[in-house]
């Protein structure tokens, strides 16, 4: 607890993050709890299927891709009411023609330590959720429309906050503000969130992610035992029953 | 009534002003009715008390959806539109339906950030005030409870005392849990959605059940600690639930790797257990 108190700031700043996001989390159940069309939706699925309608079925085709570009996804074949328009960064290359990609999240304020605020100005981007990374083949990055480049800055500070929360590396100290408050409590929306938001991405993407995987000490505080029984193993006071 | 043909206009001409009449009247006519409509399931909960004087009008609606997923002024940066159309021939839908939902996806976005921007309650909201979908024993849980205080288990005999108690708690929860809850709960540690195909072949069962077990199991932890410390503050019983979670996932993840089937799905995973 007191390492997580120390990673992620003050706990009332990260009550206060918290309280942000779940404003936007209580208007978007209440939001998608209404139905969005006047007739129920049984079999609604945004598919891949172009009409001739000047839509191009390879947008991004002869567009290299490269570090620091911002595409959007084409529509996933998923349930309507989960879906949306997702934006991704273009982080790094894992590969000869493989790419890791970072989800823009919807919301205006980071959920979680893997989330870091941009301070970009366009809605969609306000929040890269580098926890959810995946990897993409240049093949289906050049079906995604390219929209724009992001600072260099950003991608080296996005890939900060994935080794921070893949590896364990120390987060600067200019992110923590920038960054989500951890995630502790069993009964935590942010669960479900999570769960939401890496589903979609499966959908969009498919399974494949990055060689680390975010560890489970990035959600949950996870205590170190070894360390403790180290500090622990004290015994009555003026006797060391550790002593052979 | 508007037509595909007027939603084609607005995305070929880039821009609503520079379309005929039918396509400026009808299409802020349809996104304002939607707009309304989403609004009218939200703005109870904000500063503005009611709907009435929420809404905006017509043309604001539209300026509102037509830069809400616009990230710049270039067509590069006008690409939703291509998404919206991209959707089209979807199954059970006509062209038409499948472009106007998609629209409606956008629409619930654009009033989410126009209620939050206009009428947000943000900064007169109690840390102590219930957060949505979350609740314990009944009473939803709040900001606090969910980020419960700089509890240092290390200083004191008493705060040694409450760690030990969340292990052992913990231990407890773990075996209430049965199989298809450990494989949801290691497969969410793990950095997994629920539909991953290897979340799934483990659990033996859909995506919606593997959900449903995930949150039962979620419940199961935190109910644990209220039936075994029932008369304790809220705050103390908050403090224990994310101490005894952190326990459980660790729990999880041994047995996880101990488990021909669920070998998968730890791998990666970097626990210090």
């Amino acid at each position: 607890m007191t390492a997580v108190s120390g990673t992620y700031g003050c706990r009332l700043a990260q009550r206060r993050k918290l309280e942000l996001w779940l404003a936007e989390w209580r208007a978007y159940r209440a939001i998608a709890a209404v139905p969005f069309l006047e007739r129920p939706v049984t079999a609604g699925c945004l598919g891949v299927n172009v009409r001739d309608v000047g839509v191009d079925a390879a947008p991004g085709a002869g567009q290299v891709p490269d570090v620091g570009q911002v595409r959007l996804l084409r529509p996933g074949c998923m349930d309507m009411e989960r879906t949306r328009p997702v934006y991704v960064a273009v982080l790094r290359q894992t590969g000869g023609t493989s790419w890791m990609v970072v989800p823009f999240g919807r919301f205006a304020d980071p959920a979680i330590p893997g989330e870091l605020r941009t301070g970009l100005r366009a809605l969609p981007l306000r929040v890269l959720c580098v926890w959810n990374a995946h990897v993409m083949t240049q093949e289906a990055l050049a079906r995604a429309w390219l929209c724009r480049k992001i600072a260099a800055g950003l991608v080296t500070r996005g890939l900060t906050v994935w080794r921070h929360i893949s590896e364990g590396a120390v987060l600067d100290r200019d992110l923590i503000p920038r960054v989500g408050p951890p995630l502790e409590h069993p009964l935590d929306p942010r669960h479900a969130y999570v769960q939401e938001e890496r589903e979609l991405l499966d959908v969009h993407i498919g399974f494949e992610r990055p060689e680390v995987v975010p560890r489970s000490e990035a959600f949950y505080a996870i205590p170190e035992p070894e360390f403790r029984r180290a500090a622990e193993r004290r015994g009555e006071y003026g006797r060391d029953d550790g002593a052979e | 009534m508007q037509t595909l043909a007027n939603w084609q206009e607005w995305k070929d001409r880039c821009a609503l002003a520079l379309c005929g009449e039918d396509a400026r009247r009808l299409l802020p006519g349809f996104v304002h009715a939607r707009f309304s409509h989403f609004a009218q399931a939200y703005a109870g909960t904000t500063n503005a008390g009611t709907a009435f004087g929420v809404i905006p009008s017509s043309s604001e609606a539209w300026h509102r959806f037509e830069t809400h997923f616009q990230l710049h002024d270039s067509p590069g940066g006008k690409k939703y539109k291509d998404w919206l159309f991209a959707g089209m021939e979807t199954r059970g839908y006509s062209a038409q339906e499948s472009v106007e939902a998609g629209a409606s996806l956008l629409i619930r976005d654009v009033v989410r950030e126009y209620l939050r921007r206009e009428f947000s309650n943000r900064r007169m909201v109690s840390m102590s005030q219930g957060a949505a979908g979350c609740s314990g024993a009944g009473e939803p849980l709040s900001v606090e409870d969910l980020l419960p205080g700089t509890t240092d288990t290390r200083c004191t005999v008493e705060d040694r005392e409450f760690d030990a108690m969340a292990r052992l708690d913990a231990e407890g929860a773990f075996a209430a849990l049965d199989r298809r809850e450990r494989i949801a709960l290691l497969a969410h540690a793990a950095g997994l959605s629920l539909a991953h195909p290897q979340a799934v072949k483990a659990a033996g069962c859909g995506r919606s059940t593997l959900n449903a077990a995930f949150h039962g199991a979620l419940h199961k932890v935190a109910a644990c600690v209220r039936e075994r410390h029932p008369g304790e503050a809220a705050s103390v019983q908050a403090t224990l639930a994310c101490l005894m979670f952190a326990y459980v996932n660790r729990l999880v993840s041994l047995w996880g790797k101990s488990e021909n089937d669920c070998v998968s799905l730890c791998k990666g995973m970097r626990t210090s257990a």
